[in-house]
Order: C-alpha cells, then sequence, then structure tokens
C-alpha cells in the first residue's frame, strides 16, 4: 500500500535531486552586470568622437568574410521604417569569431535619439560586446565607476574601467574629436586581463557605419511623469521570434514597459487571473492588480504593457489603458541585422 | 533583505522546492532562473511582502504552468517509461523509485498538487488560492494523481492519513 509517509518519501527523494546553486549565482551575477552595463549604454549621453581617422570613410570593412556561427535565429521580422531615423554611425570592425549582432537599444529625447547601442554577442547568450554611441544625461548615474586606466585607441586618450572581481565587466570609453563619446562595453565572462584586450581590439577597430535604424513606436499620450523624460527602444529576438521594447522611468520613479514580438508564448505566459479587455481592435486581458495589458493585435502580433507604479494608485490602470488607446506601433521593424557578425 | 541576500539565502532551498513541483533538477533549475530573473527588477517591492518565499513560489507555479513549460513537459512525459506492474504483488510497487517515477510522469497541475499538499503540507485551500482555482478542482486534481499511482502500480487504495 501506498500511504502518505511513501508519497512523502518520494517527494524527499526529488527534492535531494535538485541541481546545486552555482550555476544560477554565476548566471545572475552576470547578468546583474550586464543590466547594469545596459543602463549604462543607455544612460551616457556624450559627445565625442572615436578615432576620427578610423572613422568615416571605411564602411565595408566589416567582418563579412567570416560570418558568425548560426546560432541565431532566421527572424520573420517587418518591413521597417517609423517616424524617426538614426544613424547608425559607428561598429568595430572586429569582434570575436561567433558574434554576430544581437539587439539595439535607441534613447529617444523628444524627437532625438542621442544615444544609440549595439550589442554583438555568440547567439542567444548572456556574454555581449557593445558599442554605445552618444550620450545623455540621464545615463549619468549609471556610469561604470572604478579606477581608470589610460588606454590609447589610435591616438585618441581613453579611459579603461574594470567593474567586479570574479567576472568583470569593462568599459572603454573614449571620444574622438568632433565625433560622439563612444564606449564599448565587454561582458564575457572572461578575465580581466583577456576583457581587457577585448576591449582595446574592438575599440581601435571601431570604423564608421553608413547605414541607419528607425524608431516606429511613438506616444500619443502620457501622464505627466512619463512624458517629459526620454524613453527607450530596444530590439533584439527571443528564441525564434524578433520582440521590440519601449521603456520610459518617470520622473517619480514610474516605470513603463510595452513590449511587442510574435512569440506565442508571450501571451499565454500570463497565468494569472485576467480580466477580457478590447481596446479599438485589439484583444486582450488584463490584469488590474498588477496593472498589465495582454494585446493581441489584429495581425497577431502579441503585445504586453505594464505600468509599474509602486505606489499601486487606482488611476494607474486607466492611465495605461489610455496609454495604449493612443499608441502608435508604427511599422514592425526590419530586423534582418540579427546575427549579422 | 537585498535581492542578492535573498538568493544566497534562499536559493538552495528554492531549487529543492522547484525540483519537487517539476519533477525534473533541469527544469527546476531553469525555472528558478527565470522567475529570479523576473523578480529582481521589481525586488523592492516582492521584499517588502511578509512572505517573500510564498510569491516566488506562486511564481514557479505559474512558470510551470505555463504554455511553454507545459508543451515541454508534455514531450517529457511522453518518454516517461512507466513502471510494469508487478506480477507478484505489491511490494515493489511501492519502492520509492516507481513512485517517484509515476510522479514524474504526471501532468503538471496534478503533480504540483500533490507535492504541495503531500509535501508543502499545504491545505487544499491554500493549494486552491495558489492555483488560481477551487478547492473543487485541487481535489479533482490530486483524486486523479492518486488514481494514476494506484492504476500504474496497481495499487490498492492509496490511504491518506489525515
Amino acid at each position: 500500500m501506498i500511504d502518505t509517509d511513501a508519497i512523502r518519501s518520494a517527494f524527499a527523494a526529488l527534492a535531494d535531486e535538485a541541481p546545486p546553486p552555482d550555476r544560477i549565482r554565476a548566471s545572475l551575477a552576470i547578468r546583474t552586470r550586464r543590466h547594469r552595463q545596459r543602463r549604462l549604454v543607455l544612460g551616457l549621453a556624450g559627445a565625442g568622437t572615436v578615432v576620427a581617422a578610423t572613422g568615416v570613410a571605411a564602411a565595408g570593412v566589416w567582418r563579412l568574410t567570416r560570418p558568425p556561427e548560426p546560432r541565431f535565429p532566421v527572424l520573420d521580422t517587418g518591413p521597417g521604417g517609423g517616424w524617426l531615423e538614426v544613424p547608425l554611425r559607428f561598429r568595430p570592425a572586429w569582434l570575436p569569431h561567433g558574434y554576430g549582432e544581437g539587439r539595439r537599444t535607441v534613447v529617444v529625447d523628444g524627437t532625438r535619439a542621442p544615444v544609440l547601442s549595439r550589442d554583438w554577442q555568440p547567439g542567444a547568450s548572456d556574454r555581449s560586446i557593445s558599442l554605445l554611441v552618444g550620450w545623455h544625461p540621464s545615463l549619468d548615474p549609471d556610469r561604470p565607476s572604478g579606477q581608470p586606466t589610460a588606454v590609447d585607441v589610435d591616438g585618441v586618450a581613453g579611459q579603461l574601467v574594470q567593474v567586479g572581481d570574479q567576472a568583470p565587466a569593462t568599459y572603454l570609453t573614449w571620444q574622438p574629436p568632433d565625433q560622439p563619446q563612444l564606449m564599448v562595453s565587454v561582458v564575457t565572462g572572461d578575465a580581466a586581463d583577456d576583457q581587457r584586450d577585448l576591449a582595446v581590439r574592438v575599440a581601435r577597430s571601431v570604423r564608421a557605419d553608413p547605414g541607419h535604424t528607425w524608431v516606429g513606436p511613438r506616444f500619443g499620450w502620457l501622464p505627466p511623469d512619463l512624458a517629459t523624460v526620454p524613453w527607450r527602444l530596444q530590439q533584439g529576438f527571443e528564441e525564434t521570434s524578433w520582440a521590440q521594447h519601449v521603456t520610459v522611468t518617470g520622473t517619480g520613479g514610474r516605470q513603463l514597459l510595452v513590449s511587442m514580438g510574435t512569440s506565442a508564448a508571450r501571451r499565454l505566459e500570463n497565468t494569472f487571473a485576467t480580466t477580457p479587455i478590447r481596446i479599438g481592435e485589439w484583444s486582450g486581458w488584463q490584469v488590474p492588480e498588477t496593472r498589465q495589458l495582454f494585446l493581441t493585435l489584429p495581425d497577431g502580433i502579441e503585445v504586453f504593457a505594464q505600468l509599474d507604479d509602486e505606489s499601486g494608485g487606482e488611476q494607474a490602470m486607466p492611465a495605461l489603458i489610455r496609454i495604449m488607446e493612443e499608441f502608435e506601433f508604427g511599422p514592425w521593424p526590419d530586423m534582418s541585422w540579427i546575427g549579422a557578425g | 533583505m537585498k535581492f542578492e541576500e535573498y538568493v544566497a539565502a534562499r536559493l538552495p532551498a528554492l531549487l529543492r522546492q522547484a525540483t519537487v513541483l517539476a519533477g525534473d533538477p533541469h527544469v527546476a533549475e531553469d525555472v528558478v532562473q527565470d522567475v529570479l530573473i523576473k523578480a529582481q527588477p521589481r525586488w523592492a517591492r516582492i521584499s517588502e511582502m511578509d512572505v517573500p518565499d510564498a510569491y516566488l513560489r506562486k511564481m514557479i507555479v505559474n512558470e510551470l504552468l505555463s504554455a511553454r513549460r507545459r508543451l515541454a513537459a508534455a514531450r517529457r512525459r511522453e518518454r516517461v517509461q512507466w513502471p510494469a506492474p508487478d506480477q507478484d504483488g505489491v511490494d515493489v510497487l511501492v519502492q520509492r523509485d516507481a513512485i517517484l517515477q509515476v510522479i514524474r510522469g504526471l501532468p503538471t497541475r496534478q503533480r504540483i498538487v500533490i507535492a504541495l499538499r503531500f509535501y508543502e503540507d499545504m491545505a487544499d485551500s491554500d493549494i486552491a488560492a495558489l492555483l488560481g482555482c477551487t478547492e473543487g478542482t485541487v481535489r479533482s486534481q490530486a483524486s486523479r494523481a492518486l488514481a494514476k499511482l494506484r492504476e500504474i502500480a496497481t495499487l490498492q487504495p492509496v490511504r491518506e492519513d489525515e
């Protein structure tokens, strides 16, 4: 006979199979550094330029002869375009083998895009090498802190800062004459010396990039605390789907996230109690207690929106609904650049 | 408590709990990592709760019940080798490993229900609140899981010591 004790004993044996926590701790540590670095990327408002000499005329020198390993998904993305054209300006001409572009982030301030960040990574990995072009004062609090080391970047003085001990993150900042500030971030999990060498090599390879990217979505209405601050557009991929996120952090700390993509799991991931809602021709669910909206657009694109209001104000959910009612998604992004080396 | 402090103190326990709920240590590791990644940005609010463990347990359960996870779990169940009934009686069937094998092969929601009931000693009402369903649904899920134990193991009725 199986009794309660036998079942409990079986579950206890199952619990004993639990994996050690080491991998998750290491992964979270890397992710934390990466998150910080990403905030940085968006926070630096600069003016400056990269080694101008290396700059502007060398488009087409990219490492196209050595494509990354095929660890990026082939995405069915949109036509691209939008209301704001953002010049790419620069990119590294050298990256470690297997690295492809995996993410772009733009800081939008009014009708300008003062900061662009591009991440290269070996497929769907937490490791990344980023190039931040430009700077914005809102990013100042996230500037990497540490003992700077002077580094020459093709004749321009740069400053290299390493954060963390066992698995550091490395930031190399420099500003070529008459160009925006540039920063290469290396968060690869390699040893400090190896990351330093990577950062310097990548920075010295930076060349002009004549390409452009676009900002498609924009807000029609925002509450006052969110309406006057810069916001961010991030484009990338999740598993085999494209994803685009718009985030705004208000002056009072409120955070707004509007996330769009083709992942079917996105909508179904919501397992909380939900209430149906219809906004225009969009159908979906709302979760008032967490101020979340899950919408399915007529073309099948899944949208998640959340207004993270720690004060729990009763007006948050109506505000979120109005934000989405007046939100312009724009053309879906062309992400054919995903995986490009 | 800061997020890093919580992780340092509670991660092993979370992994044990998730392994029991998932029936698979690899899935548990994956789920716990995803949950912590989601929890980290909103830790300020979570840590204000009296029992952040309970909140994270709900997140773990939600993650396990998500469509993507359920699909993967269904695929795993197809690969489970159910223990063959023993011809000579129930001695082998009550072996812990045989029970474990049945538990691993249960549908996710059934396994979660009996894990919460037998391993976490939660009342059906609390399980219902956690899963966002009625107590009747909890009892139904538990009944099905226990029936599966009986069916697979050709057991006599499972005796619950209340």
